[in-house]
């Protein structure tokens, strides 16, 4: 804060004193009964008066500023960008992310001739297998594109990381912090600190580079970019950004049927009957809620919902428009949510699906996009989308509350969301970098490669046989459209951050460590509970959470350390020879190709938050669904038994991403690391020393 | 997203600071003095609940 700042707001403190006080002591006005009363908590009339007729000429002030130096702003503008644009090979970058498009699909199904968009920007242009991230994750890799740096730079090396002195795992990318301290004032509680959010990738990402060099940028969903950061540029963010209940997308299913098994995904409710409609409350943030009613409708397969106060028809099979929600959370406040709803049956039972409660783009209870108003623009401009992180709602179909066609819908619905996004911000860019990462590719494959996979009973004959290869014409279709929007003085790269495969079983290698004297139960407890719970940490020497990653229990790092840290290189060696090659005596088959020591993969000042080793899981394999939430359990394999049933969480090896361009590439093995130094490179700014890709080396024109 | 205040260094600490920042491998000098605040108060500030952490988590479709 300036030295004028606070005498300013010193001397304002001041003013409010003295008009409290003069109020406290009977200058107020009185009851009826002659007493001072303190119905109104503020500072005073005199104040409000004062403020708003300070904020008046403040703003009328800085409205004749801007409005005086506005040309100069221009100009001078102008002056920066043609210096900076003068020494650019491009005028414009186009990133187009197609999150998990598997390299060997792609190349089967080009030369098949079934993508004709794709094989028109391999011969125009390059194509490339990309080299991805340990571990080949998208929170990972994704911000190893962004920043140009390796894991140990950018301090994102999973889906979760863990708290050193609790053990108990914790989001990676970013941490939500609620108020904590409240000035209580009868039934009233007045928050004294404010709800933080805060991202926990590190290092730079290149287009708050290309902003501080006048180059703009539109990042549309990006993984790991919520909160959004301030830059010259336009953000929405993406993946890690929460519901409105505080979680990664939990839905809500109503049902006039059997309770059902608990949900892992999501809440199920019973519906009360009231008359012929059935009612309901949707839960919103902490204990809010909104009232819903279903009522019959004029055929079999039809029902009428009447919620916060409007009423909208439901369909069987059809998802209704977004709905805007408004959850009271205080006698002057609220939080706004969107929902969609499916009606899933009406005969014998009613059934509704409720999708997680989506921020509000219109009215974002937490930032999502820069500038704040972005998000807003965007849903006046092009309807309302959705804004959760992981949109499609995966788990729902995992418990079967909704159908595989049912979740196809929504997918499909959400990326033509995206798409429209994408296609705009191409329309409006003469100049900067448009990226855009769509996830639809990832979560389709996820749910559906069981399809692809001839050693599972589900694949061929079904009708849902062709979904992923659908999925990739799709896509194919999407860089069609992009290459329109790629000149002569553009650089299009179509990339992916990993590649994909089957994942049939799982490993828990908490139970490995278990059974060969590395970890311990505490007494009495035969199986741990999920979130390393009933370990004996006196005992233990290694652990296991998240997807690939394997800790030591290291003293002076972890609360309970027991490994000193002179005798962890042997311990890790020990672990490597042990569990490389690990074998499945059920299948015969190897699980694990590789475990890699980080200390020789990563560098930079984060690697202590990394896991010590990180395992190279063979095709087929990943850690099980109990390992990856840090459960001991007494076997080491298990099948996978859900629709999730493709993943890359293997060794990287395995499953590197493309990447297309519309220029010859002639860089050997290039890597997703190397797109942010060549950005920069392409708006000839130097990058900076810290980043470690290599700008990519073009064949020269002609 | 946070808004940023100024802390005033003294100038021979931050000269030193300045000197290793690209050597360690961060981007600026602002994220090295954010890490060493962020290390220090990680041991300093209470924990969050083991509960509330893991209802953040839910919905996560790779974990169960």
């Amino acid at each position: 804060m300036t030295r004028q700042s606070s005498v300013r707001a010193a001397a304002l403190l001041v003013l409010w004193a003295a008009i409290v006080l003069w109020h406290g002591h009977g200058h107020g006005p009185a009851t009826q009964h002659g007493a001072p009363r303190l119905a109104y908590i503020g500072p005073g009339a005199g104040f409000a008066f004062l403020g708003s007729f300070l904020t008046v000429v403040i703003s009328v002030v800085a409205s004749l500023l801007s409005f005086l130096i506005w040309p100069f702003r221009i100009l001078w503008l102008a002056v920066l960008r043609r210096g900076r644009f003068g020494k650019a090979q491009v005028k414009k970058v186009i990133f187009l992310g197609l999150d998990g498009l598997d390299p060997k699909l792609t190349e089967r199904w080009m030369d098949e001739g079934k993508l004709p968009n794709f094989s028109r920007l391999r011969e125009q242009g390059s194509y490339h297998r990309l080299r991805t991230t340990f571990p080949p994750l998208s929170p990972v890799a994704w911000s190893t594109f962004s920043t140009g740096v390796n894991p140990g730079k950018h301090n994102i090396f999973d889906f979760l990381n863990r708290d050193l002195r609790t053990y108990a795992p914790e989001l990676s990318s970013a941490k939500v912090r609620p108020v904590t301290r409240f000035l209580k004032i009868g039934k009233w509680k007045l928050p004294l600190t404010k709800a933080s959010v805060e991202l926990r990738r590190k290092s730079e990402p290149f287009w708050k580079i290309l902003g501080r060099n006048a180059i703009g940028s539109t990042i549309l969903r990006v993984p790991i970019t919520f909160p959004p950061e301030a830059f010259d540029g336009r953000m929405l963010s993406a993946m890690s950004t929460p519901d409105l209940r505080g979680t990664q997308g939990s839905f809500t299913y109503f049902s006039t049927g059997p309770d059902g098994s608990a949900c892992e995904g999501g809440v199920r409710f019973p519906f009360t009957a009231s008359g012929d409609a059935l009612e309901a409350r949707l839960p919103g943030p902490e204990t809010t809620s909104v009232v819903l009613r279903v009522t019959p409708g004029q055929h079999a397969g039809e029902r009428r919902l009447e919620i916060d106060g409007a009423t909208w028809a439901l369909r069987v099979g059809e998802y209704t428009p977004w709905i805007r929600l408004r959850f009271s959370t205080g006698r002057w406040s609220s939080a706004r949510g969107i929902v969609r709803f499916l009606l899933t049956s009406t005969d014998p039972d009613v059934s509704l699906y409720v999708t997680p409660v989506e921020i509000d783009p219109e009215n974002p209870a937490l930032p999502i996009s820069h500038p704040g108003y972005y998000a807003l623009y965007l849903a006046k401009l092009l309807g309302s989308f959705a804004t959760l992180g992981m949109a499609e709602d995966t788990w729902a179909l995992n418990e079967g509350v909704i159908d595989e066609d049912a979740f196809l819908g929504q997918s499909k619905l959400i990326q033509a969301e995206r798409e429209a996004m994408f296609f705009s911000a191409l329309e409006h860019t003469r100049r900067g970098v448009v990226a855009c990462v769509f996830d639809t590719t990832d979560r389709v494959q996820h749910m559906f490669y069981r399809y692809l996979d001839a050693s599972r009973k589900t694949s061929g004959g079904s009708r849902h046989a062709g979904v992923i290869e659908a999925l990739y014409r799709d896509m194919d279709r999407v860089v069609g459209r992009t290459l329109e929007y790629a000149d002569g003085n553009t650089a299009l790269f179509v990339l992916s951050d990993h590649g994909f495969c089957s994942f049939r079983r799982g490993v828990n290698l908490n139970a490995w460590l278990l059974r060969n004297g590395y970890l311990f139960l505490s007494e009495g407890v035969a199986e741990g509970g999920a979130y390393l719970a009933g370990i004996d940490w006196s005992r233990t020497r290694a652990y296991t959470f998240g997807l690939s990653g394997l800790y030591l229990n290291l003293r002076g790092r972890e609360a309970q350390g027991l490994v000193a840290p002179e005798e962890a290189a042997t311990l890790k060696a020990e672990l490597i020879v042990r569990l490389t090659n690990l074998l499945d005596a059920e299948t015969g088959e190897v699980a694990i190709q590789h475990l890699y020591d980080s200390e020789a993969i990563y560098s930079g000042p984060y690697r202590d938050a990394a896991p010590d080793l990180i395992a190279g899981y063979a095709p087929g394999y990943r850690a099980s669904w109990s390992a990856a939430v840090g459960t001991v359990t007494n076997s080491v394999f298990e099948d996978n038994t859900k629709c999730w049933s493709g993943d890359h969480c293997v060794d990287p090896s395995v499953v590197p991403g493309v990447l297309f361009a519309n220029r010859r590439v002639e860089s050997d093995n290039p890597g997703i690391e190397d797109l942010a130094p060549t950005v920069l490179q392409l708006f000839g700014i130097t990058p900076p020393r810290w980043m470690e890709g290599k700008t990519l080396v073009f064949a020269a024109a002609g | 997203m946070a808004s940023k205040v100024s802390v005033k260094l003294s100038k021979p600490l931050c000269d030193r600071a300045r000197n290793v920042v690209e050597k360690a491998g961060y981007s600026s000098l602002e994220e090295f003095i954010e890490h060493a605040v962020e290390r220090d108060l990680a041991k300093l500030e209470q924990s969050e609940s083991k509960d509330d952490l893991i209802r953040k988590m839910k919905g996560l479709g790779y974990l169960e």
